[in-house]
């Protein structure tokens, strides 16, 4: 990416005009931030990231399978969104969310390319946000999980434990086990639902 | 702002998990993964059940890296596990075999792979009984793959570490609208590895 592609000119004019209705928590901390400068609202600043964080986290998971890379990828979208908005460069902040997603696109791009800009960001500005609790994942109880696995049908488990040991889709579960990709579908959907289900304690017989 | 009384918002347009599982696995085409993702970043509530989605696979990933669950898998799987750098104690053993196994510190999970004739087999129930305490288990409708002519049993090898000696006898039953047919019986004596 470019420094000039996220160039863009902040408007005030457009907030709480959105056609889409009330401006989101996320376009209102976005706000605060720009209107702040060239001081520092450090706490719209910390909400903003822990708010946008586990969406950019999923992403990076998503394209980058590594769970550091996703890690990486929070602390260089989200800093150089909040360096965008101090300064003023953030044309439509009610659509933070969009402009977020677009950084994550573009910064897995560069990454592929290899290429790296983030140690200047983090040494500007990483001490003064919360990073360690920015981007927490929900918490499981695994001991719970061990025994409703267990308590799935053996076919229901296997096909949830093919799936999620490397990400393997319906079509590669389908050619390891013999069956079509629409049953592995089919398993899989069951597998999960009865998983959540138990979880919750809604199912003691599954 | 409060966040205490609804800290997950509430979506108009929920996602499915089935949708969220097919974005995230990539099965679906890229216009819809594309309109997927740009939903999940405007709305809290779609990211809050992905991020619980992708968490729940993470979990079940740990339990069986850590060898915490006893699955049934298709031979190849076996392949993925030591591709992926695991170590992986493997036995083989034919109808009616008896074998002498156990699991050193070194073994990341220990796989007993049951030959058995599988041509025209619809369905496949396996009887685990362990001889000490007389226990049986029926393991209904397990996963077999009839092209690799084998089951592949992968016990907990977290509750193996801790046993001294177990005898295990596995019989492998074919079931069709003729009844039940016995395709197998394997036995694992196991016994613990003094160091």
């Amino acid at each position: 990416m470019t420094g000039s592609s996220y160039a863009l000119r902040v408007s005030y004019d457009s907030f709480g005009s959105s056609e889409d209705g009330p401006p989101s928590e996320e376009a209102l901390l976005a706000r605060r931030v720009m209107i702040a400068a060239p001081a520092r609202d450090v706490s719209a600043e910390a909400a903003l990231y822990r708010a946008l964080a586990p969406r950019v986290r999923l992403y990076g998971l998503k394209h980058l399978r590594d769970a550091q890379a996703a890690a990486d990828l929070v602390q260089d979208v989200l800093l150089m969104t909040l360096d965008r908005l101090r300064q003023g460069e953030v044309r439509e902040p009610e659509r933070i969310a969009s402009f977020v997603l677009g950084a994550c696109r573009q910064s897995v791009i560069d990454l592929r390319r290899g290429r790296q800009r983030r140690q200047h960001l983090l040494d500007v500005y990483a001490e003064d946000l919360p990073l360690a609790d920015a981007a927490p994942a929900p918490a499981l109880d695994a001991e719970r999980l061990q025994q409703c696995l267990q308590r799935l049908p053996e076919r229901e488990r296997t096909v949830l434990v093919m799936t999620f040991f490397d990400d393997s889709d319906a079509d590669e579960i389908a050619r390891a086990t013999g069956i079509t990709a629409g049953n592995a579908r089919v398993v899989r959907h069951r597998g999960i639902e009865r998983l959540r289900r138990c979880l919750e304690g809604r199912v003691h017989g599954v | 702002m409060s966040k205490a009384a609804n800290p997950v918002p509430i979506c108009a347009e929920a996602i499915d998990v089935r949708r969220w599982l097919g974005y995230w696995l990539d099965e679906i085409d890229a216009a819809e993964s594309s309109r997927l993702e740009a939903h999940m970043f405007e709305c809290a509530a779609c990211a809050h059940a992905l991020e619980r989605l992708v968490a729940l696979g993470s979990s079940i990933r740990e339990l069986h890296k850590r060898g915490q669950l006893a699955t049934i898998v298709p031979a190849a799987f076996v392949d993925t596990l030591k591709n992926a750098g695991l170590s992986v104690r493997e036995y083989r053993l034919r109808p009616e075999d008896s074998v002498l196994c156990t699991v050193t510190p070194r073994d990341d999970f220990v796989v007993g792979h049951l030959e058995a004739p599988l041509e025209g087999v619809t369905r496949l129930d396996a009887i685990i009984e362990q001889l000490e305490d007389g226990s049986v288990v029926r393991l209904e409708d397990i996963p077999f793959n009839r092209r690799e002519r084998e089951i592949v049993l992968v016990p907990s090898i977290h509750e193996l570490r801790p046993v001294e000696t177990l005898t295990m006898r596995v019989q492998v039953v074919a079931l069709d609208d003729g009844g039940e047919r016995v395709l197998g019986t394997y036995t694992f004596n196991h016994r613990a590895t003094r160091d």
